[in-house]
């Protein structure tokens, strides 16, 4: 597995692993962004689906951090993660917490009951987070739920939303608009600005859904 | 005892606002803050603040009460500014005294406006910032933007000095009327690789006029005009930043500014640079602009450009 490293408009640095996305990838790119940080000159590291962006201090300086980078990532599985959290997060699934999930469920062809077995079966990983403050990704989700987003997007999703969109299930933190399938909803709360750190999720935690009953 | 700003009215849309949350967007935080950080920089130099004291950005129509003499700037889009009926300019400071209307109207030219008071208002430091985050619902006054009735209270009092009066020359401000002539105002840009995978003819689109969409926000601007057909594939998710062009399927490609999100996944057509960023939050919607390809050296020396007029305020 190789890393692209490229400049992307003045301050930017990305790394990119390319496809495919796996565990192992996805785990060697967080700590690459743990080993990123460290590195004089970085302000911020941002992970994505096999990718990391470095936002640096001195962009004219971004070969020597190429250099840098391009070493970390040869250490590989070597590197240390951090300390990875398992977090349970209680789901109300379907009805009226959950208002996508029989129609999911004919589009995946299967059962409601089923597809809440499925969903609540595996344990997810952190993969990184995007879109609002403490919206995680979550990766694998079973084959069988990968769905593509909804064709017309909801102008506004309920705080604590459980969802599928692609090959990832989330939950949103707040109430935003948002193009996933909603299967369930939860009390916890995802990010409080109060809080250090402010998002429940970081990258490498692992999660489970446990279905209230 | 601190002065109280009263907001009598806020307009169509004011929040409290600063540097922003650069270093967080690991965790999903948007950089947010002041949308044309210039006009946020100079106010604070004109007010002898700390760069980062939080600021009011404001649509025009804004209309605050003072309680007490502070020592206040205004900054960004033409508003015909009147303290107690007399006219204050834009890009100065001055002391008004205790029970002063400051009254802003609708921009003649830009789009923003910054009202500062010496000392910058007093909101909560949440997660390192001031500013208001509209879509995480914290910072600024109760992560919300402004309405007639809220009271900020300013973090210092100075003696009052009537008739002290202090300007900035204004950065190159023909843009906003040229922005509407014509010519569009150009924003410079560095294309990135995704680009060159586009059809020739579909690339040269996107250096056509284009004119900010309605449907545009501190997050972006929506750029209607010329649709730029892409059959490149939905990236797999990765970071975006304030000046990123985005290619969405629609055609229509979005400028992503300080309220961006984390991250994306839309194939995107370069980056903005970010000494012209502040030029593209004054425009209206209904603005024109154009994209110029430019390299690094031109970036460089319009960041030099930036940081030796704003040295010279002081």
């Amino acid at each position: 597995m190789s890393l692209q490293v490229e400049r992307l408009g003045e301050s930017a640095l990305v790394a990119d692993a390319g496809t495919p996305e796996t565990f192992a990838s996805q785990r060697r790119m967080w700590a690459l962004a743990r080993a990123a940080r460290q590195l004089p000159g970085v302000d911020d590291a941002v992970i994505g689906a096999n990718n990391l962006t470095l936002f640096l201090r001195e962009p004219e300086r971004w070969r020597e951090l190429e250099r840098a980078l391009q070493a970390a990532w040869k250490e590989g599985a070597m590197l240390e993660t951090g300390a990875a959290r398992s977090v349970e997060i209680p789901v109300a699934y379907g009805g009226e917490s959950g208002p996508d999930a029989a129609s999911l469920a004919r589009i995946c062809g299967m059962a409601e009951a089923e597809l809440v077995i499925l969903h609540a079966r595996p344990q997810y990983v952190v993969s990184f987070l995007g879109f609002v403050a403490g919206f995680a990704y979550l990766g694998g989700l079973d084959e069988r739920l990968h769905a593509a987003r909804r064709a017309e997007p909801r102008a506004a999703v309920p705080a604590g939303s459980v969802a599928i969109g692609g090959t990832y299930t989330g939950v949103y933190p707040r109430s935003t608009p948002g193009g996933w399938h909603l299967i369930g909803r939860t009390e916890e709360t995802l990010f409080d600005p109060r809080r250090e750190p402010p998002a429940l999720l970081a990258p490498g935690d692992r999660v489970r859904f446990v279905p209230l009953t | 005892m601190s002065a109280l700003v009263e907001i009598l009215e806020p307009g169509p849309f004011a929040l409290v606002v600063d540097a922003g949350r650069p270093g967080r967007r690991g965790e999903g935080i948007a950089q947010g803050g002041a949308l044309d950080a210039l006009a946020y920089a100079v106010l604070n130099r004109l007010l002898d603040n700390a760069p980062h004291d939080a600021a009011i950005e404001a649509l025009g129509e804004l209309c605050v009460r003072f309680d007490a003499p502070v020592r206040l700037a205004l900054t960004g889009a033409e508003c015909r500014a009147e303290l107690d009926g007399a006219r204050v300019d834009a890009w100065s400071a001055c002391d008004v005294p205790p029970g002063a209307i400051l009254r802003l109207r609708a921009p003649v030219a830009g789009a923003r406006a910054y009202l500062g008071v010496s000392g910058g208002f007093d909101v909560p430091l949440v997660l390192g910032s001031r500013s208001t985050d509209c879509s995480g619902g914290f910072g600024g006054l109760e992560g919300r933007a402004l309405r007639a009735g809220d009271a900020l209270r300013v973090r210092r009092r100075v003696p009052f000095e009537p008739g002290a009066r202090r300007r900035a020359k204004p950065p190159q401000w023909d843009f906003a009327r040229d922005a509407f002539a014509a010519e569009a105002m150009p924003v410079r840009l560095l294309p990135c690789r995704e680009l060159a995978s586009l059809a020739a003819d579909e690339r040269d689109r996107l250096y056509e006029i284009r004119s900010v969409s309605p449907r545009s926000d501190r997050m972006g601007y929506r750029l209607c005009g010329a649709r730029i057909a892409n059959d490149l594939p939905e990236m797999r998710s990765h970071a975006v930043f304030p000046g990123v062009v985005q290619l969405p399927p629609s055609g229509e490609p979005i400028l992503l500014l300080a309220d961006a999100p984390a991250t994306g996944g839309y194939p995107k057509a370069g980056v903005a640079i970010a000494a012209d960023l502040w030029k593209v939050a004054q425009l209206p919607a209904g603005a024109r602009l154009r994209f110029q390809p430019c390299g690094d050296e031109e970036a460089a020396r319009a960041r030099a450009e930036l940081a030796a007029y704003l040295h010279a305020i002081s």
